[in-house]
């Protein structure tokens, strides 16, 4: 399923519970997703950095079995932005919903 | 590249990277190279361990990190490219000789004379003669005022930090464009030449998009 325009929403709730990095957080989506939404793991770096530049996100370095790792966490700005993302996706589907289901 | 026994080539993770960096930054290409090789490294490992061999668990990883040119637009979307770069150094010389007050007109400032010319034109076109001399005080005018203004901003925005400098010098660029764009438009509705201002407003919406998406690859640079 393609995933346009909701991939940074998916990021940051990814992110909600603890710092991950970047291979992490591609297999949580499509996990989370049963595989549902799939997309190339290419494109979730230009969406993680985009969301850094928003200051949405910060990344710092750390050494994991003796490998460096990128790791990525939500800001405080991050975590507003993920309250309104939720909530508009309330309002979106339930929307979408009323007219689907409906007579 | 790499080729099996019956000649089908297969990419490698060098030729992805070369593909997916062309064009980057020397600083967002090294990036990108370590988070790609940190993603590919892990995709690997965990394909092994689910039963994967190593060859086919590296043919499935670049499988699933897509077409590297479909991720080098993404890249060059949200990193830094060399092109980027320049442009940062060219306006960064503009903006130091901009906030002299006593220095020479940009060429982004003489804009009046363009418009001056446009309104020639489009007067004569329609006819309309005994406007031409009323307009060119006006631009005059605005200019002046226009350009000392943004000047004024740079040379105090002096003790502010880099990212605040910075964006007010594209503020400032950006409204003497945006100026400019107001009296082709006045001169468009008032001659019914809206052809020309329609084609000249589509390119300021793409480079106002353009220069927006600069700044905030720019900005965290600048912050620093």
């Amino acid at each position: 399923m393609n995933l346009k325009g909701t991939l940074p929403a998916l990021i940051l709730n990814t992110l909600a519970g603890e710092p991950k990095h970047g291979y992490r957080i591609a297999q949580e989506i499509k996990a989370k997703s049963k595989g549902v939404l799939d997309f190339k793991e290419g494109s979730l770096y230009p969406a993680l950095h985009g969301l850094e530049n928003d200051g949405f996100i910060e990344s710092y370095r750390e050494m994991f079995e003796g490998r460096p790792r990128r790791y990525y966490r939500l800001t405080e700005h991050g975590i507003k932005q993920l309250e309104q993302e939720r909530d508009q996706w309330q309002q979106l589907s339930g929307a979408v919903s009323l007219i689907l289901e409906g007579p | 590249m790499i080729a099996n026994l019956f000649g089908t080539e297969y990419l490698v993770l060098d030729d992805w990277l070369a593909v997916a960096t062309k064009g980057l930054s020397d600083e967002s290409a090294a990036r990108v190279t370590e988070e790609i090789q940190e993603h590919y490294e892990e995709s690997v490992a965990t394909l092994v361990a689910e039963g994967y061999r190593p060859g086919g668990a590296e043919l499935e990883t670049l499988s699933r990190l897509g077409s590297p040119r479909r991720a080098r637009r993404g890249y060059r979307r949200e990193y830094t490219t060399e092109r980027d770069v320049k442009t940062f150094q060219r306006y960064q010389e503009e903006l130091n000789k901009m906030s002299e007050l006593g220095s020479r007109l940009h060429w982004r400032e003489m804009y009046v004379v363009g418009t001056f010319l446009l309104v020639l034109f489009a007067s004569f076109m329609e006819d309309k003669k005994p406007e031409v001399p009323l307009a060119f005080p006006v631009c005059m005018f605005s200019v002046v005022i226009g350009t000392t203004a943004g000047r004024i901003a740079l040379r105090l925005s002096r003790r502010q930090g880099r990212a605040r400098r910075f964006g007010m010098y594209l503020a400032v660029q950006f409204l003497l464009i945006w100026i400019m764009a107001a009296y082709i438009a006045a001169i468009s509705f008032y001659t019914g030449f809206l052809g020309p201002f329609l084609i000249f407003l589509l390119f300021l919406l793409f480079l106002t998009i353009h220069q927006y998406r600069f700044w905030k690859k720019i900005r965290p640079i600048l912050n620093k």
